[in-house]
């Protein structure tokens, strides 16, 4: 080979693109095919989350950053459905906002969340015509 | 000779003073709003601090001394920012005219240089703004019982203002994820809104604005907004952001706006409302 420098450089990038070859197609698949990993997984178990009013509202929304989980009229005074989500340690606020005729009395308004049947957080408010408040959910300490 | 405008403006003046049965200094520009909104067209509000002016670092002259003893009652926000009240009061004859509207509510303490100081930045709770206008009503009524019931009737509505404000708060902050609020701030002016909204503060320097952050303060602040992953850092409406934009240099977070902090400003926070809702939604929409 002597006189052939070319030929030595091309089986040198040769060997080094074949021993190379292992470690790129570990990474590169890593990076393309791995999902970012969420900051807490959601919980398999949905929460149930419930609201119970004294005296039915004329309008009322649970909201969670700013979008709808539940909300509804008059002249129901419970509502509830599921949700599913992941609590970071921080937890979650829930806000909730109702509007009850001129002239209503002071009334109570009961939020409970429940996962598996087992209470996570309860809070009840008092409403002097209408409400605006929030609702921290934390994770229950094992 | 005087002109026929200066004799028109001496007899617009004249009659506004006359119209108004109670005259209130205040020393503070929240305590105005709070007066003008309680008083109405019964009180000439004398605002001695005005909007944009630094309470930390504010002096009375000679001539504010002179308002505030002619006045029948004096506006005070307490818990230590009116660092000059006791010579005001020996100037004035007494402390009876000066009315404390931070009495009415507890203070949240801060430790700095490992003493516990009182914050007095308590008009950042609007639960403790509808307070201190009941204190007003209150002093009002006493001192002018003939518009007792006019007092009132402005207070219901200044303190049902306030509750929608509340209302609106809670709603707006709701739309940040908790785990979101940080909050670097110049001063640290922002505690009672931390504890109201579930805020972590973290501030470059002490409860005054005269307080200078050391380097090591600056230091350990760039690297906790790192850590945190803070993204953005607010300055002050009467403090110089050069130090913020220092800051945001090295970290990579982002500059999040003016924040009304020590009082109302002449721009958008022109009355304690608006301040509340500028603040908020600098807030809300820069850490989103």
């Amino acid at each position: 080979m002597e006189g052939r420098p070319w030929l030595r450089i091309l089986l040198v990038v040769l060997g080094f693109s074949l021993a190379g070859w292992p470690v790129w197609s570990i990474t590169h698949y890593a990076s393309q095919h791995s999902p970012a990993k969420p900051a807490s997984e959601a919980p398999a178990e949905p929460l149930r989350v419930q609201v119970t009013f004294a005296t039915p509202p004329a309008s009322f929304e649970l909201d969670y950053l700013g979008k709808p989980l539940l909300s509804g009229h008059a002249p129901d005074r419970e509502y509830s459905g599921d949700w599913k989500v992941a609590i970071p340690k921080e937890g979650v606020e829930l806000f909730v906002g109702a509007e009850w005729p001129p002239g209503t009395p002071a009334t109570a308004v009961r939020l409970a969340l429940t996962r598996n049947g087992k209470p996570l957080a309860e809070q009840t408010f008092w409403a002097d015509g209408s409400l605006a408040e929030t609702m921290t959910v934390r994770e229950a300490q094992p | 000779m005087k002109s026929p405008f200066a004799l028109l403006a001496v007899s617009v003046i004249s009659s506004s003073v006359a119209l108004a049965d109670l005259t209130v200094a205040s020393l503070s520009t929240i305590t105005t709003d709070i007066a003008k909104n309680v008083g109405g067209d019964k009180v000439d509000v004398i605002p001695v601090i005005k909007p944009g002016i630094d309470p930390h670092e504010f002096q009375p002259t000679p001539d504010d001394v002179k308002r505030i003893v002619t006045a029948d009652l004096v506006l005070i926000t307490g818990k230590h920012l009116e660092g000059y009240l006791t010579k005001l009061e020996e100037s004035a004859g007494g402390s009876g005219k000066f009315v404390d509207t931070g009495a009415a509510f507890p203070s949240l303490k801060l430790e700095e240089d490992g003493k516990l100081v009182e914050d007095p930045h308590w008009w950042h709770s609007i639960e403790n703004v509808k307070k201190a206008t009941l204190v007003v009503e209150k002093r009002f009524a006493e001192a002018d019982p003939a518009n007792k019931a006019t007092y009132e009737k402005n207070a219901v509505t200044y303190i049902a203002e306030l509750k929608d404000l509340e209302a609106w708060a809670k709603r707006e902050v709701a739309t940040l994820p908790r785990e979101k609020r940080k909050l670097v701030t110049t001063h640290d002016a922002f505690g009672y809104f931390a504890r109201d909204f579930g805020f972590k503060i973290y501030a470059l320097a002490g409860v005054s604005t005269e307080d200078e952050p050391s380097s090591k303060k600056i230091t350990g602040l760039i690297n906790t907004i790192k850590s945190e992953g803070v993204k953005a850092v607010f300055f002050e409406s009467i403090e110089n952001p050069k130090v913020v934009a220092e800051i945001t240099k090295e970290t990579g977070a982002k500059v999040g706006g003016e924040l009304y902090a020590d009082g109302l400003g002449d721009k958008e926070a022109k009355t304690y409302p608006d301040m509340v809702r500028h603040n908020i939604a600098t807030i809300v929409d820069s850490l989103k």
